[in-house]
């Protein structure tokens, strides 16, 4: 299943806040070079989570070396401004003007959805650039972008078609046009949601999806079904309240048996809700995952399942 | 003291929940409503996107945007109100209530930005949950208002809504350059200095002029909402640092949202807001226990199970022994950052909470609002 990712050059690895999509995307990317793909993992705006994750650390909007055959970046809106506008402004006197203008700032930070576009813009870029300047080899095999998370508001996703549908011509309607193209062309590009079998994430994935359906025409991937609770058996009887060491004992077999069948139930809804997409089941890991490390029961588990 | 008693002077009156998306905002925010209700106040709880199932049992019908009665399982002479935010409705009823004509308000409302992007200004939803807080605030009908917040990256962006407002319409360079010129379209910008013009000519470049227009034009529209955003904005900004607005902030023990949480904690001070707990939620609770005691309680488990069961109850124990070992680690490291009073956890419970039943039991663990 997995396979069927890496046959796109761009992945969008998005979801609700909290559920699994930096961990999704760093799996995905460890996956990835594990096939020897030259992978590139895009933040967008978050406070630089996946370095550390790689015990690196980066400073500032730059492409760095994470892992063999893995880089990754994380994309500031100022930077991608920056470059957006050095491309277009030719004249040093005309981008010192600009830059200097206190008002512009204040201007630019309420143009609405020009950061979402404006990083977009530069994946784009990314995917597209060349190795050297012979053009005859492509810097990445695979982007796989940690996108923001869904809900309220408009997503991410939806900035290019909402603004190139708000302004009719001009250099934002053309950007936004190129990247449209991108978004929707299903040979180069796979959108996986992950979501946790629970009440909020399902319905959330729901509605998104179904919104996304609706408006755009999208190449969805897998669904990843994070942090499931194995199932455990239950006991014969039940456990008799003593004293501290039992109780607590009693008290983590309920949350597992629960939680676990918690999931089940939300499992079915998810299945019901999306029959159509197939399923990626990540088991919950009682180990913290402090770095990528705590990544790799998980990587074995996708290893296995798709040879 | 007990804070919470009517009868005593009235510490909190507003309390606002923040925190990253998916932590429990809604939830808590929800389940200390409940509390306040039960303790015999009139409380409100303003909320954003509660999930369907808890909207539903506490019977709030999506998009009313009025205050509806909730049906509390016991009555203490409390009552519990709940209204869910709509916040493209408030900005339309802003835009009715502060436009000095019916053409301003046409042209804000005809604006194509406007229609397809005003859920996106930067602070929007922010600015818009406390304009309507404000509103009901003032009609002075409830005791306490809770209110729910949309999720931020960082605190700046909630703290700082009310000002990016203002700043985008009153800082920006446009009425100070385009009104004039946009009227006459590109032909105007001879007229302008040469400053002004580079800066129009790169914007063209950059934006195009077509979009430079259509934004002007919603900004010099939103101009004349000016005067009644500048006073209701400070008015806001007053309302949550009075002494009875505390700000609650709610996180999960995972690294980034400690880390959020942290910058939270130092915007809010910074700012001199009023924080009142910091609720670190789905906690892993318990003791670890030490290897001669997990000993002892298998033989105790031993006399009434089967040896294979009484090891399947200890694996599973050991199991999630270091996820209550990290959380420990982490609550201790924010304990030690932020001081043990403004710190109090809420442990994952066994299901989902969205019913007045599971809400309950949010509350009952919340000893710390009713002392
Ligand atoms: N399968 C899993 N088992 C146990 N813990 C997990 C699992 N997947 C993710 N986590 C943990 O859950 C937390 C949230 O995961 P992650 O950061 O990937 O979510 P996210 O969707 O990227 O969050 P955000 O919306 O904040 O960016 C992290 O601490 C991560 O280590
Ligand atoms: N302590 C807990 N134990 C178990 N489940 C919980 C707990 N707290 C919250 N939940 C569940 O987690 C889900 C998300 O909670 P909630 O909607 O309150 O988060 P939120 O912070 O408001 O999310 P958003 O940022 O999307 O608004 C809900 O389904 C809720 O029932
Ligand atoms: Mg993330
Ligand atoms: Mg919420």
């Amino acid at each position: 299943m997995l396979s069927e990712i890496l046959d796109h050059r761009l992945v969008f690895v998005s979801g609700k806040g909290g559920v699994g999509k930096t961990t999704t995307a760093m799996l995905l990317a460890l996956f990835a070079a594990k096939k020897k793909k030259r992978t590139l993992i895009v933040e967008m705006n978050s406070s630089g989570l996946i370095a550390p994750l790689f015990n690196t650390s980066s400073n500032g909007q730059e492409e760095i070396s994470l892992a063999p055959y893995i880089s990754g970046i994380n994309l500031s809106p100022n930077k991608c401004f920056e470059e957006y506008v050095l491309k277009r402004l030719h004249f040093k006197a005309l981008y010192q003007a600009f830059f200097n203008n206190k008002f512009v700032s204040n201007f630019l930070d309420a143009i609405p959805g020009l950061n979402d576009i404006l990083m977009l813009g530069k994946i784009y870029d990314l995917e597209r650039q060349y190795k050297n300047k012979l053009m005859a080899q492509r810097t990445y095999d695979l982007v796989i972008v940690d996108a923001p998370a869904t809900g309220h508001g408009l997503s991410t996703l939806e900035v290019p078609r909402v603004l190139r549908s708000a302004v009719k011509i001009g250099p934002l309607n053309s950007h936004a046009t190129d990247i449209l193209n991108m978004l929707a062309d299903k040979k180069k590009t796979i959108f996986c949601l992950v979501t946790l079998a629970e009440e909020m994430p399902v319905n959330e994935s729901r509605e998104y999806i179904n919104a996304l359906k609706e408006r755009t025409n999208l190449n969805f991937g897998p669904l990843f079904v994070n942090a499931v609770m194995p199932e455990i058996k239950s006991l014969s009887r039940s456990i008799p309240s003593t004293e501290s060491g039992i109780n607590t004992i009693k008290n983590y077999h309920n949350l597992a048996v629960e939680r676990a069948k918690l999931n089940q139930i939300y499992i079915k809804k998810i299945n019901e809700f999306f029959p159509d997409f197939k399923k990626i089941v990540l088991p919950f890991q009682f180990n913290e995952i402090r770095d990528y490390r705590g990544l790799i029961p998980l990587l074995h588990l996708l290893t296995e399942g798709s040879s | 003291m007990n804070t919470l008693n009517p009868d005593h002077h009235r510490e909190t009156r507003v309390l606002l929940v923040c925190g990253s998306g998916g932590v429990g905002k809604t939830t808590i925010a929800a389940a200390m409503g409940l509390k306040m209700s039960l303790a015999g106040y009139k409380t409100i709880v303003l909320t954003i996107d509660p999930a369907k199932r808890l909207a539903d049992s506490l019977g709030i019908k999506s998009l009313s945007d009025e205050p509806e009665k909730i049906t509390l399982p016991e009555n203490n002479g409390g009552e519990m109100w709940a209204m869910m935010l709509d916040t493209k409705r408030t900005f339309d009823r802003i835009i009715e209530k502060y436009a000095s004509s019916a053409e301003t308000r046409n042209k804000i409302i005809n604006n194509k930005l406007y229609q397809h992007m005003s859920q996106m200004l930067a602070g929007t939803q922010e600015y818009m949950a406390m304009e309507r807080l404000y509103e009901i605030y003032k009609q002075n009908t409830f005791d306490v208002m809770i209110v729910d917040t949309p999720p931020v990256q960082n605190a700046r962006d909630f703290l700082s809504a009310p000002q990016r407002m203002m700043n985008m319409i009153n800082n920006s360079m446009l009425h100070l350059l385009l009104k004039p010129s946009l009227s006459l379209g590109k032909s105007g910008l001879k007229f302008l200095e040469r400053g002004s013009q580079q800066i129009l000519k790169a914007f063209d470049r950059i934006t195009g002029f077509a979009f430079l227009q259509e934004m002007s034009e919603m900004i010099v529209a939103f101009k004349d909402l000016l005067g009644g955003f500048e006073t209701r904005a400070s008015e806001v900004n007053s309302l949550l640092k009075l002494d009875t607005t505390h700000f609650v902030i709610v996180c999960t023990t995972n690294a980034n949202s400690i880390m959020e949480t942290q910058d939270f904690f130092k915007q809010i001070s910074d700012q001199g807001f009023n924080l009142k707990k910091i609720i670190i939620n789905r906690v892993y609770e318990g003791n670890v226990l030490s290897p001669e005691k997990i000993k002892s309680c298998r033989d105790e488990l031993v006399g009434q199970f089967s040896p294979a069961e009484a090891d399947l109850l200890i694996d599973n124990y050991r199991l999630f022994v270091p996820m209550i070992k990290k959380d420990k680690r982490q609550i201790t490291s924010i304990t030690n950052s932020v001081g043990n009073d403004y710190v109090s956890t809420i442990p994952l419970f066994l299901s989902d909470v969205h019913d007045i039943k599971t809400l309950k039991m949010v509350a009952d663990v919340m000893g710390w609002l009713d002392s």
